[in-house]
């Protein structure tokens, strides 16, 4: 079920698709921090 | 508490109920009341799925979590944001092109009204009962550490909200939301400086953390891997924070109203998207810094003698009862240990050497162990052996100073407060739009609706509190029935959406069908693991469930259209 979305601008970021890619990659770089702040600490 | 922290307790909670009442004009029709005249910008929409999700017991159990178990619970949340992006791609367009007040309308016109009947009655349950213990639950905690009644306990931590709740409707939740939110962070903040300002001379954020690490609780990340084998029991690690959680958040976000109702309340799909997301984003550090808190804690305690444990009602308990010299002898044992312990930190605050932390860590595996054995003792007495939600309010009102241990028992109230409302709320845009109005009083005017919906807030307001009674009254094996109920039909429910979303052949009895079998199984699976014939964490039941609805809906849907048996 597709909708047409019509005047949103997704600011910062130009498209959707970027915000999306932006969140999926925080968690990446999050996860890769806590990775080795386990190694460093434990 | 000191009259300081009466005054502040006091002044906190009196500008919430006033601000939510101040708050509290608006349109009276149902768009009005339950969504805010849909006007709400993203800001407000973060701050109130933030205010929903985190209950009393986030901000209460965390530290305790991480002070037992370490770190690794964090990971139960890095599926949030995997589910925000495929809410905010599949979920919010739709539910806000309709314009639907509630999830489950949606799988009316995509279904049937059964389909949608089914699920909203899942969702009045479950939301039901789990909001009645979302007021007992830190009820029962504070009344022990303060030695309040529990009944009036219960009364204020679920009677005082229902002011603004059934006066204001989504908007006064929603911005009360705000001003809780930022008072429990601020707390929660003040507590951190002051656990690190306990701590001795020569020790700082880092040097704790890393007597913490040393104890084995800086696991912040952890496989789920012995010998080799990847363990299905086990409950947080990365394998089922992802998928388990993934399942879990998609079902939680996009199909329980408590959380479809307060992104409905945006002014346009896109506010709607950036607070779910920045929710994902902003809402694993801050549960990191929660848990963090717990580690520094448990380092607090290696500088300075822990109880034995943590719930002081059991200890005194203990005292008159014929285990209290087996007692007396593990405190004994116990504060050996811990003169031992300070006698190497005071040397590892001089020289900073990490070495000296592993005869800490020897030391430190007694000490669990003589706590193993006092909880053994509480078991035998008839007491509850978990005091995990004891041990931050224990360090709270025996260490930290006047004022600050009043606002931190606000933020109970205030925490608490954020996801009853929510659930008020949505209970009763559910009854009155999927059950009064589908069924009963279809042509009422804007007034009537508005009239029915304050009753119904204010029912389920009396419901919950009545739940948190019962709870009071026959003992706390219940939380746990009741918090199981909620991963027992998560999935299920996910999966009747994903199918409505994703499958678009599949028809309503066959959904209806599929949902039925799959949680016939999803229950079969918690009973074997109950029973220890599998070994299943809990998480995964959300995946099963889910999955199970999606895939028999698709087979049967098949099998239908093949053999023509039912009407798909």
């Amino acid at each position: 079920m597709q909708y047409k979305e019509s005047g949103e601008k997704p600011s910062p970021f130009k498209s959707w698709t970027a915000w999306y890619v932006f969140v999926a990659a925080f968690l990446i770089v999050e996860i890769i921090i806590f990775y080795f702040l386990t190694k460093m600490f434990s | 508490m000191r009259p300081l922290d009466w005054i502040v307790l006091i002044f906190t909670l009196l500008v919430i109920i006033l601000y939510g009442m101040y708050k509290s004009r608006t349109s009276r029709n149902l768009d009005g009341y339950f969504l805010s005249n849909r006007d709400m910008p993203w800001y407000i929409i973060l701050l109130s799925i933030m205010g929903t999700q985190a209950s009393a017991i986030t901000f209460i159990s965390a530290p305790g979590q991480a002070y037992t178990d370490g770190m690794r619970f964090v990971q139960y949340y890095f599926g949030l944001p995997l589910a925000a992006i495929v809410i905010c791609i599949s979920f919010v367009p739709v539910f806000h092109k309709l314009k639907v007040y509630t999830a489950y309308e949606f799988l009316e016109t995509r279904f049937n009204v059964k389909t949608r009947a089914l699920t909203s009655f899942l969702f009045l349950l479950q939301r039901g009962l789990s909001t009645g213990i979302s007021i007992f639950a830190p009820s029962i905690i504070l009344s022990i550490l303060l030695d309040w009644n529990i009944y009036l306990t219960n009364l204020f931590m679920g009677g005082l909200l229902i002011i603004y709740t059934v006066t204001g409707g989504a908007k006064s939740v929603a911005y009360t939301q705000q001003l809780q939110f930022v008072i429990i962070m601020s707390a929660m903040l003040l507590a951190g400086y002051f656990v690190i300002k306990n701590l001795p001379q020569n020790i700082g954020l880092k040097e704790a953390i890393t007597v913490g690490g040393k104890l084995g609780k800086f696991n912040v990340i952890t496989t789920g891997i012995e010998n080799g084998k990847f363990n299905w029991g086990d409950r947080y690690n990365i394998f089922s924070g992802i998928l388990g959680s993934f399942f879990l958040m998609l079902s939680y976000f996009g199909t329980d109203q408590s959380q479809v109702g307060r992104y409905l309340t945006a002014k346009t799909i896109r506010e709607s998207r950036l607070g779910l997301l920045l929710n994902g984003i902003v809402k694993i550090p801050m549960q990191f810094f929660i848990l963090l808190l717990g580690v520094l804690v448990l380092a607090f305690y290696q500088f300075n003698n822990a109880p034995a444990f943590f719930n002081q009602y059991e200890t005194a308990r203990l005292e008159n009862s014929t285990y209290k010299s087996e007692f007396h002898a593990l405190q004994k044992q116990l504060s050996d240990i811990d003169a031992q312990k300070q006698t190497i930190l005071k040397e590892y605050a001089q020289t900073k050497s990490v070495a000296l932390l592993t005869e800490v860590n020897q030391l430190q595996k007694s000490t669990e162990s003589i706590r193993s054995s006092v909880k053994e003792l509480v078991k035998k007495n008839g007491g509850k052996d978990n005091d995990t939600n004891y041990i931050f309010l224990k360090f709270v009102v025996d260490y930290l100073p006047t004022g600050l241990v009043g606002l931190i028992i606000a933020v109970i109230f205030l925490a608490s407060w954020g996801s009853i409302a929510a659930a008020l709320n949505s209970l009763a845009s559910s009854t009155i739009v999927d059950f009064h109005k589908r069924f009963f009083k279809k042509k009422e005017g804007d007034e009537d609706d508005y009239r029915y919906s304050k009753l119904y807030t204010f029912l389920w307001g009396v419901f919950c509190i009545g739940v948190a009674m019962f709870v009071s009254q026959w003992g706390n094996s219940l939380i746990e029935v009741v918090n199981i109920l909620g991963s027992l039909f998560y999935g299920t429910i996910l999966g009747i959406f994903l199918v409505a979303f994703y499958a678009k052949k599949v028809r309503g009895n066959t959904v209806f069908i599929a949902a039925l079998i799959a949680e016939i199984v999803v229950i079969a699976l918690f009973f074997l693991n109950e029973y220890k014939i599998i070994s299943l964490g809990f998480l995964w039941l959300n995946a099963v469930g889910a999955l199970m609805v999606y895939f028999l809906s698709l087979s049967l849907n098949a099998f239908a259209k093949k053999y023509k048996v039912i009407d798909y």
